[in-house]
């Protein structure tokens, strides 16, 4: 069984808290980091803010006293989007590259 | 709400002790006093009054702008009192920033803990444009200025073409040191019902704990822009377009 794409791109990054791919055009969770401590309904509500904060970008970032809140949009599908939870001091920087490539890998983009 | 985000940022810094209702800056008779009272000015973005205090002894001063505007109340017992109130600091006269330095000096000469008081007023309305800046009353009280305030380093370092500072549940207020295509940007009724309900919109699917207080959205703004908000409770924020990239903003949200 193929390993879950999005556990391959916690264990590289340092201080990932959640990862989570979501379709925004039918607002599912299509896919989760097995470790997420997130609630399915908490994941849910992910998807519907990705949903606002990526009306007019392909990027965003939240950020509260103690986490960051990274959503990327896939480049050849636009609906499909990643989450990331991570911490403060996360590299962001790698967190878009491995996240991109991430996306790439799942949609089959280039 | 201005009070409430300063207080937000000092509580983050873990920095101020309050007492009172007063934050406390320092203890006079210390180097860094002086230093603090440049960095209350360089912190205050719309126009207050600041009033600040050792024991009995206070000097009033007006602030905005990230600029020091005016000196309006001395209280008796500082010796160098005799100083032109309400009159707006200039370049062009040094004796009036000079005298403000001579005071504040003698404010903090007095044993004690320096404390401010940052408040809406009337008086601060009467001035709200012009002043002088931190590093030029620096230059002028010969005061080191580092390191720079919590704002300061935030505001630099987003390298902001513009800068807003806006409350949702009433009039924009100010829009300072920006280029003016960006400002009517950040002026626009429009964006600040976006970013309003935007902000409302994460908030009810957010727990309580978790409240955003930093937002970057590219896409909103010109020129590849990014819009920033520095969230500072419900209803008030600063949003800036902000230079640089989503990972730098994230280094610098991190960082200060």
């Amino acid at each position: 069984m193929a390993q879950n794409p999005l556990d391959q791109l916690y264990a590289q990054i340092s201080g990932c808290d959640t990862l989570a791919y979501f379709d925004l055009s039918t607002r599912i969770v299509l896919l989760k980091n097995t470790e997420t401590r997130e609630s399915q309904d908490s994941l849910n509500d992910l998807c519907a803010e990705a949903n606002v904060v990526l009306r007019d970008g392909d990027i965003s970032l939240l950020a509260s006293a103690d986490r960051l809140t990274l959503y990327l949009r896939s480049t050849s599908i636009p609906n499909d989007v990643l989450c990331c939870i991570c911490a403060p001091d996360t590299d962001v920087a790698q967190v878009i590259s491995l996240g991109q490539s991430c996306l790439n890998e799942i949609t089959g983009g280039a | 709400m201005e009070e409430q985000f300063h207080k937000k940022l000092e509580d983050l810094a873990g920095r101020y002790e309050t007492e009172d209702g007063a934050l406390v800056l320092s203890a006079s008779n210390t180097p860094g006093a002086m230093t603090e009272i440049l960095h209350a000015i360089d912190n205050t973005m719309l126009p207050r009054l600041l009033e600040f205090s050792v024991g009995q002894a206070a000097v009033s001063l007006v602030a905005g702008g990230r600029r020091l505007r005016a000196i309006v109340a001395v209280s008796d017992d500082l010796t160098a009192n005799d100083v032109t109130l309400d009159t707006l600091l200039s370049r062009d006269d040094e004796q009036l920033p000079n005298q403000i330095g001579a005071l504040l000096t003698e404010l903090n000469s007095k044993p004690g803990k320096l404390t401010l008081i940052r408040s809406v007023d009337a008086r601060a309305a009467k001035f709200s444009d012009g002043g002088l800046d931190s590093p030029t009353l620096a230059g002028l009280w010969n005061v080191a200025l580092t390191p720079p305030s919590q704002l300061g380093v935030m505001l630099a370092g987003l390298g902001a073409a513009a800068l807003a500072h806006v409350e949702f549940d009433g009039a924009q207020i100010a829009a300072q040191d920006g280029e003016n295509d960006i400002c009517d940007h950040l002026a626009s009724e429009t964006l600040r019902t976006e970013i309003a309900q935007m902000l409302q919109d994460i908030d009810q699917k957010r727990d309580s704990g978790q409240a955003t207080q930093m937002l970057v959205l590219p896409g909103k703004l010109p020129d590849d822009a990014l819009l920033c908000v520095i969230r500072t409770d419900q209803t008030d924020a600063f949003i800036a377009a902000a230079g640089g990239s989503v990972p730098a903003l994230a280094t610098l949200w991190h960082q200060s």
